[in-house]
């Protein structure tokens, strides 16, 4: 009876969080102005940045608006619709006075129904989004798709001109195009460091740039003609005379003024040093001393400093850089530790004076960056967060085409393989992408979850259960497991009750499956988000298991949210306890103590989303 | 507020502050200067004035006017400019501790080290020795014991033009003196404004100016600055951009009418191209016309007619106080911009504001161009920018469909 009206308030709490995006969804709706009591607005459309956005109090509406997130950080696309998707679940579940019946019931219709349907009879239905061969993704198609994307997240004006931007853009970090895969990847992590906001100017202004654009000013600048050499450092590169614990004495009038001088002189040094190495441009993370500053400028040397730490991780990733440190051995030495820049010149935007840097790159990628121009800050905000959504998404484009013809290559039996290609391309909007996950989830569901947990159920637990919690990370490791099982599962699925059997039949073929899977993608394949399996899993995949989360250092996310404790424990437990295929009424069983497992979130106030309709 | 007398002195003044900048002799890379805004309060604005380069106030009036300045054998002035603090305190950077035995004073080294660079400074000829931070008064007096003029307490906002004006690289350490970081000027000397006391230095080619600005009112000065900065703002962009519209709502007038001409004469297939329909466009085109318009009458303040005319466009201000009559010609003498005269038959009518009809426009006509005095006009850059951001926000704000206000 407690679950009744549960689901009575989490239809109205889903119904809310609808009510909030539906206003802003598809090409026709509009923008969305979020007014806090701070004062602070938001203008936008991306249903995941009004869902971080808002602070929401029941736990339960945080945690739908997390799910969505986490979705939505996955696959750059999505929020709204699962959100508003989600509603009309829950209203209808709620309509349909749902009992004891209706939890198997929403199983077995997602096991027999749903899936089968998603795999099998969308498939006739679905086009590729970039006609003809793949890895030479025209212009002419990946405009359209960005236009098509971009048009849910901008007005209709702003739309043309920003997928035009944007296609030219990728156009120019990847001109070949086999390197595009990589290169979204690294524009999807980096996109915040590679571009710059004016506001004030029209959209019209905004324009791709080469090279880098880089955030401080020069502290000293000395206009240098062509090809120069850069050094990166992290240290101050003035000697100091004592540290902290360290203890300098002074002991004779002499000897102080000798110090001083000595460190006067040992600037000076370096700087020749610099100079007589042909290097031009000083790249520091920390602030330097003045005199380095004015030994540079006498050497002709720019520098630039107090570089942010993700600035200083870019540059190393396109130029290979490693940082220079003088005092570490022989200061006459030559310097190898130095990048070739093709130019570095100040630039000036808005009111904004920063540092123009144009570095030869040594992979894929070649450095450009994007101005964006708006009226308002408000408006390049949004812009560069469907910008970052469309590099998301790209991805996914992209990542499809490996997976089909790497499939193809394992000769895995026709059937089999064709089931799990076309499942992977009908499910190209659900794929997980390990990098964007372990990077955003950080950010996006942090702020929606504050749930205290102080169950520690160590059962391995459905994908769902994870989802619903903060790291995704720990998601993409158990869809290792559900993976292959889903196959196999639906490749003959009647009742529930049969899986096992099958499972026991085709542990071994679709063990070398997985691990060729894990080996082969950086990131794993979400199949289906609705999938309500109980994990079970072959002994031989355990081994997979305890590889995929030491590998995807599942931990460092976990601390964060207390409420993760399954995942560690899941992480201890494979170790200790191979898991091991469960019959039917195993699973029964299993499905009972998730029940009593509910029943006390439900008490304790935290409650899971789909174990709530129980 | 300013008279006509007043805003003619400013204008000139103002013009030859930024010619003052642009420079005379260019390498590579044009780099205009800057201009600096001293403030006098308490006189008359006519009593404003330019001078080439930079005005450094003293406080005291120890300097003999006229000044003897050391100079070297090309008759310039060698400058050093110190940006670090000479006043002999010992600003440690370090973060551990540093233990001094007994009998050692670090402050009589730090002295010492200051009298060793004034004699450096001396040796090397420097006629002028400028610091951003304070100078100790021990090491003044050896300076100026041997003829070098010494300012200090010159402040971080001097540093920049002071180092482009004379080449000089401010010095960070008072432990090794580069003699290549000295620069030069051509002369020095003393200015008087008001009650205040000015060193000037002139350098050789003029990229920095100082413009003293004197206004009775102090409040109003804050907003003559102001007017005199934007000023200087509109000549930069018009060096970008050497375009100027012409002013006092007649370009407004004018494109809304080349607005309204054109938008009846748009062929079908563009709006398909515009996914729009040609009653929607005409909508919004009137729309946007009128709100030119607008912009053209907000010049109007005091309550007289405004006026159009079919034939160039252009806007033209009825002087209030008298009855509406049908000859229009009587009335106005000059278009807003003053490139048109009353002699031909213009065809005026009404400006109408918001709530007219909407008016059939046939093509308005360029004026033929005549070299005409005060011409009233618009800087191009500012207006076009300013045009499009408006229609943007204008656009932004349709686009808004709902507003949520989370109160948690």
């Amino acid at each position: 009876m407690a679950a009744r009206s549960e689901l009575g308030r989490l239809a109205q709490e889903a119904a809310a969080l609808a009510g909030a995006v539906r206003g802003a969804l598809g090409p026709r709706g509009g923008r969305a102005l979020l007014v806090r009591p701070t004062g602070e607005a938001l203008l936008t459309r991306d249903g995941r940045r009004l869902l971080e956005a808002l602070s929401l109090e029941p736990p339960t509406a945080r945690m739908m608006a997390a799910c969505a997130c986490s979705h939505s950080a996955a696959t750059g696309d999505g929020a709204k619709t699962f959100v508003v998707l989600l509603a009309g679940v829950l209203s209808g579940l709620r309509a349909a006075a749902g009992g004891g019946g209706l939890r198997w019931a929403l199983r077995a219709f997602e096991a027999q129904v749903l899936e089968r349907a998603v795999a099998q009879g969308l498939r006739g239905h679905l086009l590729s989004a970039l006609p003809g061969r793949q890895a030479e993704a025209d212009g002419g198609a990946l405009e359209a798709v960005l236009e098509a994307y971009l048009g849910g997240r901008l007005g209709p004006g702003e739309r043309r001109r920003l997928a035009r931007l944007c296609c030219e853009y990728c156009r120019r970090c990847a001109p070949a195009a086999a390197s595009r895969p990589q290169v979204l990847r690294l524009l999807g992590r980096r996109f915040a460091e590679l571009h710059a906001a004016v506001a004030g100017l029209p959209v019209a202004s905004s324009r791709v740039l080469p090279g880098l654009v880089l955030r401080r000013d020069f502290a000293a600048y000395c206009p240098a003609g062509g090809d120069l050499r850069a050094v990166l450092v992290t240290e101050p590169l003035r000697p100091a005379l004592s540290a902290p614990g360290v203890e300098f004495v002074v002991d004779s009038e002499g000897g102080y003024q000798a110090s001083l001088r000595w460190i006067s002189r040992r600037t000076e040094a370096l700087m020749k040093h610099l100079q007589s190495n042909n290097v031009k441009l000083l790249l520091s993370s920390v602030k330097q001393e003045e005199v380095v500053i004015y030994h540079a400028k006498l050497y002709g040397v720019s520098v630039v400093e107090c570089l942010s730490s993700e600035e200083i991780a870019l540059i190393c990733e396109i130029t290979g850089l490693s940082p220079y440190t003088p005092f570490g051995g022989n200061t006459d030495r030559e310097i190898t530790e130095a990048a070739v820049a093709t130019f570095c010149q100040p630039l000036l935007l808005g009111s904004k004076r920063c540092v123009h840097v144009g570095f030869t790159s040594v992979c894929a990628f070649q450095p450009h960056c994007l101005i964006l121009c708006g009226p308002v800050d408000g408006v390049n905000e949004q812009h560069a967060a469907a910008l970052q959504g469309a590099f998301t998404m790209l991805q996914q484009l992209f990542k499809t085409v490996d997976q089909r013809e790497r499939c193809k290559a394992e000769g895995e039996s026709q059937n089999e393989a064709a089931d799990v290609c076309s499942w992977h391309s009908s499910a190209t909007e659900q794929q997980l992408v390990i990098e964007n996950i372990v990077c955003n989830s950080n950010q996006v569901s942090e702020r929606q979850l504050k749930m205290h947990r102080d169950e520690t159920e160590t059962q391995i637990v459905d994908p769902d259960l994870q989802r619903s919690e903060n790291s995704t990370g720990v998601q993409t490791n158990l869809q290792v497991l559900s993976n292959p099982l889903s196959h196999i599962k639906e490749l003959n699925v009647s009742t529930e009750g049969n899986d096992s059997s099958r499972d026991v039949q085709k542990p071994h073929a679709k063990c070398e499956h997985v691990g060729d899977m894990h080996e082969n993608y950086k990131s794993d394949s979400l199949v289906d988000n609705q999938k309500n399996y109980s994990t079970a899993a072959s002994a031989a995949q355990s081994a997979n298991i305890v590889t995929a989360c030491e590998r995807l250092d599942v931990g460092k996310d976990l601390e964060k949210t207390s409420c993760n404790i399954v995942p560690f424990k899941h992480k201890k437990s494979c170790a200790q306890r191979p898991i091991v295929l469960l019959s039917s009424e195993k699973k029964r069983k299993k499905k009972a103590d998730q029940l009593r497992f509910v029943e006390n979130q439900v008490v304790n106030g935290t409650n899971f989303l789909e174990k709530s309709i129980y | 507020m300013l008279n006509k007398p007043e805003v003619d002195h400013l204008t000139t003044l103002i013009l030859k502050a930024f010619m003052f900048t642009v420079p005379c002799h260019v390498e590579t890379n044009a780099v205009l200067g800057k201009c600096v805004i001293v403030p006098v309060k308490g006189r008359r604005v006519a009593d404003s004035t330019v001078l080439p380069g930079l005005l450094i106030e003293t406080p005291e009036i120890h300097l003999a006017n006229p000044l003897t300045v050391k100079r070297t054998c090309s008759n310039l002035v060698k400058v050093a400019l110190f940006c670090v603090s000479m006043a002999g305190d010992l600003s440690n950077p370090e973060e551990g501790t540093i233990t001094v035995h007994h009998g050692i004073s670090l402050e009589m080294l730090e002295l010492n080290q200051l009298l060793n660079i004034g004699k450096q400074l001396v040796s090397d000829e420097v006629g002028l020795v400028v610091c951003q931070k304070v100078i100790h008064p021990s090491l003044k007096q050896y300076l100026k014991e041997n003829h070098v003029i010494v300012l200090d307490r010159a402040g971080l906002c001097l540093m920049e033009p002071l180092s482009q004006m004379t080449g000089s690289k401010p010095i960070a350490s008072i432990h090794l003196l580069s003699p290549s970081c000295y620069g030069s000027l051509k002369d020095v000397s003393i200015e008087s404004f008001a009650s205040k006391h000015f060193v000037h230095l002139i350098p050789k080619d003029t990229v920095v100016c100082s413009l003293i600005l004197c206004n009775r009112n102090e409040t109003a000065w804050d907003e003559l600055k102001r007017a005199c900065e934007t000023a200087e703002h509109v000549l930069q962009l018009t060096i970008k951009e050497p375009l100027a519209l012409l002013g006092g709502g007649c370009t407004e007038t004018h494109l809304a009418s080349y607005i309204r001409h054109k938008s009846c004469s748009l062929s079908a297939s563009s709006f398909k191209d515009m996914d729009c329909s040609r009653t929607q466009y005409q909508l919004v085109a009137d729309g946007f016309c009128r709100s030119l318009e607008s912009v053209a009458c907000s010049l109007n303040h005091d309550g007289g007619e405004i006026l159009t005319d079919t034939v160039y466009g252009h806007c033209w201000f009825v002087p209030s106080g008298f009855p509406s009559v049908s000859n229009w010609s009587d009335l106005v003498s000059k278009c807003g911009c003053g490139i048109n005269g009353n002699t031909e038959n213009l065809n005026w009518r009404l400006l109408q504001g918001q709530f007219g009809s909407p008016v059939i426009q046939g093509c308005p006509e360029a004026p033929s161009v005549k070299v005409m005095d005060f011409l009233t006009l618009d800087c191009f850059v500012a207006k076009c920018s300013g045009l499009q951001v408006a229609l943007e926000t204008a656009n932004l704000i349709l686009d808004l469909s709902y507003v949520i206000e989370d109160q948690n």
